[in-house]
């Protein structure tokens, strides 16, 4: 159970993201929806220990994470950058190095390191694409990549930052199957998503933020209702009783 | 399994013909000169069984310059590719980005002030280096650390740090004897007593950075992915430029200025390597060594018994060779093409 209470977040003396308590159950995929800029990705870096908040606390299991050292931390936790990783490397090496948090001096792969790794590849079916460059890989291609890379670090929560971005309808909804499978595996995930389809159609709870704070924090279906969706993107959401899915329409404003 | 083994038996056949290209390259600059040396007479002289001109040529002249350019060829290189890995940029090259300058602009100054201790050159041209190398990342981090923002910094540094030495060589003219041999880079001339104590920086920085090879790998994922993986990114980088600015200082301050090894070098290491800085590190070094050996060697025997500098040499066939690489990738944007 992650636990964030009272958390002030933002760069240099900017305030971003302003008294945000949320707790995310074990189990279970979490999306936080804003509109750009809102600081659902400051947000997100800060829940991640990659950001030091300005107050408030992260608390994993009762742990407060600022007590957690680094390389523990990146045990238990791992994060997706919106952008980056990718280049004159070998998709294994990519995927190799999310085992940093377990190698100690002199950096040398164990047996076990060697079954994640395999493990990794295989469970998102790049294993044939091993020995090829991360640089030559299509967009689709290449998030698998850096998202087999957490794998490898094998981590209870994992952190995702706009995880679909660039990526077609087909792929989009493959990671998402993903995602969920390893969320019903018993490990919690939380990402940003920009598409309110997607985080409507998966997620067990949904975080809305607007101006840096979160609106509501609620199941898809109840989110839909409470009129933090029209508050935050200015769109009406509904559920289609009979199919149970979502739809979203600009609100007229008469 | 089966693939790690191929992989590891790959390694080993690449470090071996690199360490057979080093190899090579020092017996042949032993051996040729102006006075040709045959191998005989080079295992005698080294026995020190014999005390011929060949011998006292030998032990005097070819060892500590073969030492020298192995030295430095090895420490520049890898200097560059630790720089190009920490700053995610395929042109930043300790000459480019005025770390050279700095170790250089720092030597000068430790000559005119202090002409005669030697010893001191190698700890002053390491500060320059650090000082260049230190002020570049941080100016290029401040505006937003674009590739182009980078390289231009660097430059600006790099000029202001050529000012420098061209301040002092225009004020205190007797002070700092053969200075333009060594804004263009060269051995001549070089003796043990020379190479020492920056052979014991080289090792070291050499060791250092193959044992941080691992880490340099991740710090060039990004700030964020190596701050995931639990690293302390800063102090990471912080450690790994110094390890380059030690190298890049201490060949500085024997070879003088010679630029361009420490860019052709470690993108031809990458190219053979395709793989992460354990094996393209010490790769590097091996090449690096070989390539401005052959270059020396070059530099004695072309118009023997004349010589050129070698920073002239070096520029004569490296500055094509790196032409005809970034042509070899037609089309393709710059990493875009496996």
């Amino acid at each position: 159970m992650i636990v964030l209470d009272k958390l002030c977040c933002g760069y240099g003396r900017d305030t971003v993201v302003h008294d945000v308590n949320l707790s995310f159950e074990a189990g279970k995929l979490y999306s936080i929806i804003g509109k750009n800029g809102c600081g659902k990705s400051t947000l997100l870096m800060t829940a991640a220990g990659l950001m030091k908040p300005f107050s408030g606390s992260i608390t994993a299991d009762g742990t407060d994470i600022s007590a957690i050292k680094p390389k523990e931390l990146a045990r238990k936790f791992s994060f997706l950058p919106q952008s980056g990783a990718g280049g004159d490397i070998t998709v294994r090496a990519l995927v190799s190095h999310g085992r940093f948090p377990y190698l100690p001096y002199p950096r040398r792969y164990s047996a076990e390191d060697l079954r994640c790794i395999d493990s990794a590849l295989e469970t998102l079916g790049i294993t044939e694409l091993a020995d090829r460059k991360v640089s030559g890989l299509s967009g689709g291609q290449k998030q698998k990549v850096r998202i087999a890379m957490l794998f490898a670090q094998d981590t209870d929560v994992i952190f995702l930052d706009e995880p679909t971005t660039y990526l077609d309808i087909g792929a989009r909804l493959e990671l998402m199957e993903l995602f969920s499978s390893l969320a019903a595996k018993g490990r919690t995930v939380i990402m940003t998503l920009h598409d309110l389809d997607l985080a409507f159609r998966c997620s067990d709870g949904i975080a809305v933020m607007k101006n840096g704070s979160v609106i509501s924090f609620a199941p898809p279906g109840e989110t839909a209702k409470n009129g933090s969706v029209e508050s935050a993107f200015g769109v009406s959401a509904f559920r289609d009783e009979h199919s149970g899915q979502y739809f979203f329409t600009s609100c007229s404003k008469d | 399994m089966k693939c790690s083994m191929r992989s590891s038996t790959r390694t080993a056949k690449i470090l071996a013909i690199c360490f057979l290209c080093m190899a090579a390259s020092a017996v042949l600059a032993v051996c040729l000169g102006a006075v040709p040396v045959s191998p005989g007479e080079l295992i005698s002289a080294l026995a020190g069984s014999s005390d011929t001109a060949a011998a006292r040529i030998l032990l005097h002249v070819r060892l500590p310059r073969t030492a020298g350019t192995l030295l430095a060829g090895a420490a520049l290189s890898v200097a560059g590719r630790i720089i190009q890995c920490v700053l995610g940029n395929p042109l930043a090259s300790p000459n480019i980005i005025g770390v050279n300058a700095g170790a250089g602009f720092f030597t000068v100054l430790c000559i005119a002030l202090f002409p005669y201790d030697t010893a001191l050159q190698p700890f002053a041209a390491f500060l320059g280096a650090l000082a260049a190398v230190m002020a570049v990342y941080f100016i290029a981090r401040k505006t937003g650390a674009s590739r182009i923002t980078l390289v231009l910094a660097g430059i600006a540094v790099g000029s202001l740090l050529n000012a420098g030495i061209d301040t002092i060589t225009v004020f205190m003219p007797n002070s700092v004897p053969g200075i333009t041999s060594y804004k263009i880079g060269g051995l001549a001339g070089v003796t043990f007593g020379k190479l020492s104590p920056a052979w014991i920086i080289i090792l070291v920085g050499l060791l250092a950075a193959i044992l941080l090879s691992r880490d340099l790998d991740v710090l060039s994922l990004g700030d964020t992915t190596a701050k995931s993986l639990g690293m302390n990114a800063e102090l990471t980088r912080f450690l790994l430029l110094t390890t380059a600015a030690a190298l890049a200082g201490a060949a500085v301050s024997f070879a003088g200025l010679i630029g361009f090894v420490g860019l052709i070098v470690p993108h031809c290491a990458a190219k053979i390597t395709g793989s992460g800085n354990s094996l393209t590190l010490p790769v590097c070094a091996l090449l690096g060594a070989a390539f401005l050996t052959v270059c020396d060697i070059v530099a004695r025997t072309l118009f023997a018994p004349f010589e050129i500098p070698l920073g002239i040499i070096v520029s004569y066939i490296g500055v094509p060779f790196f032409i005809y690489l970034v042509l070899r990738k037609k089309g393709g944007r710059h990493g875009d093409r496996t």
